[in-house]
C-alpha cells in the first residue's frame, strides 16, 4: 500500500490504495514548531515533577514517624553519655530537660487535638484545631530534615557517578582512528556537538549486532556518547546524525539530572531503612561503609560508586532468611516490614505511573530537540522506524534500559528488584514511548507521512450506517454485552478503590504502630 | 516599614538577575560566533591536503586547482574585513563544490581510500560550518528576544545591550560589523 499525496493544510490524507473496505481515510496530526514541542515538553516534566514530589513527601512523612523520635533518642542518648564522659553534667542535664520538655510539649498539643475534636462543634474552632495539628507536627521535623540531607548526599553521589559505570558494564571501547565508518561517527559528533554548542563529547563504541545509543556523563565535559556497531552499520548518515543529535540532546537537556534527582529520592527511603536495619541484618553494615566511602572518596570509580548505591537499594526489599536477631527484635522487624511493604505499594502502584509519563515526556523532549540540532525530521523518523521493529538493549545495559535511544520489543522487566525503575516494561507504566506515538510528534513536526505504516494510522470513524432493521436488532443482541463491560468497568474501579483504600490503611497502620515503637524507645531513653 | 524593603531587594535581585542573563546570552552569541571563524579556518587548514591528494588523478583541472589554492590564500590572509571574507568563503564554497562534482566522475579517485577519507572531511567541514552557524543564528534569536521581551528590554536599553545580526544567506552580512554588542554600563 503505497501513501498517497499529502495535503499539508487539511488533516487527512487520502489512501491511493484501495482495501476491502473501500477508501481509508488517515489521520495526520497537526504540524507544529518544534520550539513548541520543546516547550511543551518542559512544562510537563514540571508537572509531573511535581508531583512525584509531593507523592514522595507523603511517603517521607510515613517514615519520618519513625526517624523523628529515633533521632531524638539518639541526640538524647548521646547527650547522656557525653554528661557520664566529660562534658559538664548540668549542661548536658539542661539539654536533655529542654527536648523532654519540648517533646511532652508536642505531645500534649497532639492529645489534647483529639479530647478537643469531638466538642469541636462550629468550622472555625475545627480549623483551629487542625493548625495545632499541623503545629504539633513539628515534632517530625527532625525526621524531614535528615531526609532532605540524604537526598542531597545520595544525589551528589550518583551525580559523581554520572551512570559512567555504564561505560564498563557495557564493555565500550573507544574508537578506531583507521575504521572510515568509526572516523565518520567521530565527524558526526563533533558536528551535533557544534550545532548544540557544546565541547565535544567521547565517542565510544560497543561490539554488537544490536543497534542502539545511549549517553552518559555528569555535564557537558564529561559526557560520553556511546554507539553500538549495530547502528553505524544498519543506518545511513543522515539517520546515524538524528540518532546521535537525539542522545547529545538529552545530554543537553539534562535529562540523566533529572532521573537521578528522582531516584536520589527512592534511595533516602533505601538508605534510612539501611540504617534502622542495622540490628537486624548483617548486610546493611557493609552497605553503609560502602556508601560512606562512595560520599567521601573523590577518587573512587564510578563502578564503585554504583555498587555502594545498589547495597542502599537492596535495603528496600524484604528478606525471606530470617536472622536471629530479627526473632529478638520482633516489634521493629514487624514495622520495618509494614513500612517496606507500604513504600512497595506506593512506588509500584501510585508513583510508577506519574514517574513514567515524566520519562516518557522528557523521550519526547529529546526527539524534539534532536530535530532542533539537525532540522531534519524525516531522518529521526526513518531512523527509529528502521531500528525499534528489532531493537533491544545491549548486554550489560538492563538495569537503565531506559536510557537508551529505544526500548527493548518485549513485555516484562528482567530484573527481580522490585524498586528497579528500568523493571516496569509494561505499558502505561513503560519507560520508552511507543514508537507510533514517536513518528506522529515527528511528522507534526514536518517529517514526512510516509513513515507512518498504514495500518498503525488511526482510521477516520465510519459515516454512520442507516438504522435498518438488522441493525437494530444487532443493537439489541449486542445490549447484553454492552451492559456485562460496563459492569466489569465499574467493579474494575471499586477495586482500584479498594486498593487505594487498602493502601490508605496501611500507611495509618505503620505510621501509628511506628510511632508508638518510635515514642517507646524515646521514653525509655529519657527515663535512663 | 517592611515591605517597601523587601520589595527594593526583590527588584534589586531582578535587575541583577535580568542583566547576568542577558551578559550569558551574549557572551553565548560571541562564543558561538568565535565557533564560526574557528571551522572556516579549519576549512582553510584541509584544503592543501586535499589538493596535493587529487592532483595526481586530476592534472587536466589543473586551472581549477590553482584557483582554489589562490582562494585559499587569500581567505586565510584576511583577517579584519568581514565583507571581503564573505565574497572570498562563498568563492571558496563554490570552487569546492566543482571540484568535488568533477572528482566524482574520476574512477581513481574512488578508489583511493586516502582521497576519500579527505573528502568526507572536507564534507563534514562543510556541515560543521553550516551548523556553527545555526547554532549561532539560534544564540542570536535568544539574544534579540531577551532584549526585545518586556522586563528585560528596561535594562537592556539601559546598560545598551544592542541586537545582533543574523546570518541571512551564504553571505556574512553587508554591514561592516556582523556583530556589534558594547556595553557601555560601567
Amino acid at each position: 500500500m503505497t501513501a498517497g499525496s499529502v495535503d499539508q493544510n487539511a488533516n487527512a490524507v487520502a489512501v491511493a490504495g484501495a482495501s476491502a473496505n473501500g477508501v481509508r481515510r488517515i489521520r495526520v496530526p497537526p504540524r507544529s514548531s518544534f520550539y513548541a514541542e520543546q516547550s511543551r515538553r518542559r512544562r510537563a516534566t514540571w508537572r509531573l515533577s511535581f508531583v512525584c514530589v509531593v507523592i514522595t513527601a507523603l511517603l517521607g512523612l510515613v517514615l519520618s514517624t519513625i526517624l523523628s523520635p529515633l533521632l531524638l533518642a539518639i541526640a538524647v542518648g548521646t547527650l547522656k553519655a557525653a554528661g557520664h564522659l566529660g562534658c559538664p553534667p548540668s549542661l548536658c542535664a539542661a539539654a536533655t530537660q529542654e527536648v523532654d520538655r519540648w517533646v511532652h510539649q508536642q505531645i500534649g498539643i497532639f492529645l489534647s487535638v483529639l479530647d478537643n475534636w469531638p466538642r469541636a462543634a462550629t468550622r472555625s474552632q475545627k480549623l483551629v484545631l487542625v493548625g495545632d495539628f499541623a503545629a504539633g507536627c513539628t515534632l517530625l521535623l527532625p525526621g524531614i530534615a535528615a531526609m532532605m540531607l540524604a537526598w542531597a548526599a545520595l544525589r551528589a553521589v550518583q551525580v559523581k557517578a554520572g551512570m559512567l559505570d555504564l561505560i564498563a558494564t557495557l564493555g565500550a571501547r573507544p574508537i578506531r582512528p583507521n575504521d572510515t565508518q568509526e572516523h565518520r561517527l567521530a565527524n558526526i559528533v563533533e558536528e551535533i556537538s557544534l550545532a548544540a554548542g557544546i565541547p565535544t563529547p567521547r565517542l565510544m563504541l560497543i561490539d554488537t549486532s544490536v543497534a542502539n545509543a545511549v549517553a552518559v556523563g555528569r555535564s557537558y565535559d564529561t559526557a560520553v556518547v556511546i554507539v553500538t556497531r549495530g547502528l553505524l552499520e544498519g543506518l545511513d548518515r543522515d539517520q546515524t546524525e538524528a540518532v546521535v543529535a537525539h542522545v547529545v540532546a538529552s545530554i543537553v537537556n539534562g535529562d540523566l539530572i533529572v532521573m537521578q534527582s528522582l531516584v536520589a529520592l527512592f534511595q533516602s527511603f533505601g538508605l534510612f531503612h539501611t540504617f534502622l536495619d542495622l540490628p537486624l541484618r548483617l548486610a546493611a553494615w557493609s552497605a553503609l561503609g560502602r556508601f560512606c566511602r562512595a560520599f567521601t572518596d573523590p577518587s573512587l570509580s564510578p563502578l564503585s560508586r554504583l555498587l555502594a548505591l545498589q547495597g542502599i537499594e537492596d535495603s528496600l526489599e524484604i528478606d525471606e532468611a530470617f536472622t536471629p536477631m530479627m526473632i529478638l527484635l520482633l516489634p521493629l522487624n514487624l514495622v520495618m516490614m509494614f513500612q517496606k511493604f507500604v513504600l512497595f505499594l506506593w512506588t509500584t502502584f501510585i508513583v510508577g505511573w506519574p514517574l513514567a509519563l515524566l520519562w516518557r515526556a522528557r523521550r519526547y523532549l529529546a526527539d524534539a530537540s534532536a530535530v532542533a540540532l539537525t532540522r531534519n525530521p524525516e531522518a529521526l523518523a526513518s531512523a527509529l522506524r528502521q531500528l525499534a521493529p528489532s531493537a533491544d538493549i545491549p548486554a550489560g545495559g538492563e538495569r537503565r534500559a531506559y536510557l537508551f535511544l529505544c526500548g527493548p520489543n518485549r513485555a516484562g522487566g528482567r530484573s527481580g528488584n522490585l524498586h528497579d525503575i528500568s523493571a516496569m516494561h509494561v505499558s502505561p507504566l513503560a519507560l520508552h514511548p511507543p514508537l507510533d506515538s514517536r513518528l506522529r510528534r515527528l511528522v507534526a513536526l514536518g517529517s514526512s507521512a510516509a513513515y507512518l505504516p498504514a495500518a498503525w494510522l488511526r482510521p477516520w470513524p465510519q459515516v454512520a450506517k442507516s438504522m435498518n432493521a438488522r441493525n437494530v436488532l444487532k443493537l439489541i443482541a449486542a445490549l447484553p454485552l454492552i451492559l456485562l463491560v460496563i459492569a466489569i468497568l465499574l467493579l474494575g474501579l471499586l477495586a482500584a478503590m479498594g486498593l487505594l483504600g487498602a493502601i490508605i490503611f496501611l500507611t495509618q497502620l505503620t505510621t501509628m504502630l511506628s510511632f508508638m515503637l518510635g515514642f517507646a524507645l524515646l521514653a525509655l531513653v529519657l527515663r535512663l | 516599614m517592611k515591605a517597601p524593603v523587601a520589595l527594593s531587594i526583590v527588584v534589586v535581585l531582578l535587575v541583577a538577575w535580568a542583566y547576568n542573563r542577558l551578559v550569558r546570552l551574549r557572551s553565548r552569541t560571541s562564543a558561538a560566533w568565535s565557533q564560526v571563524d574557528v571551522q572556516l579556518r579549519r576549512r582553510h587548514d584541509l584544503i592543501p591536503n586535499l589538493l596535493t591528494s587529487v592532483q595526481a588523478y586530476m592534472a587536466h583541472e589543473r586551472t581549477l586547482l590553482k584557483q582554489i589554492a589562490e582562494t585559499r590564500a587569500q581567505a586565510a590572509a584576511l583577517q579584519g574585513d568581514i565583507g571581503a571574507r564573505a565574497r572570498l568563503e562563498s568563492n571558496l564554497e563554490a570552487l569546492l563544490v566543482m571540484l568535488t562534482a568533477t572528482s566524482q566522475a574520476v574512477p581513481q579517485v574512488g578508489a583511493d581510500v586516502h582521497a576519500r577519507m579527505l573528502q568526507e572531511e572536507l564534507s563534514s567541514s562543510e556541515r560543521r560550518i553550516a551548523f556553527a552557524r545555526q547554532h549561532y543564528n539560534d544564540c542570536v534569536m535568544d539574544y534579540n528576544s531577551a532584549i526585545a521581551s518586556f522586563p528585560t528590554n528596561i535594562i537592556a536599553g539601559l546598560c545598551a545591550f544592542r541586537p545582533a545580526i543574523l546570518f541571512r544567506n551564504e553571505e556574512f552580512g553587508a554591514e561592516d560589523t556582523i556583530h556589534r554588542t558594547t556595553v557601555a554600563c560601567n
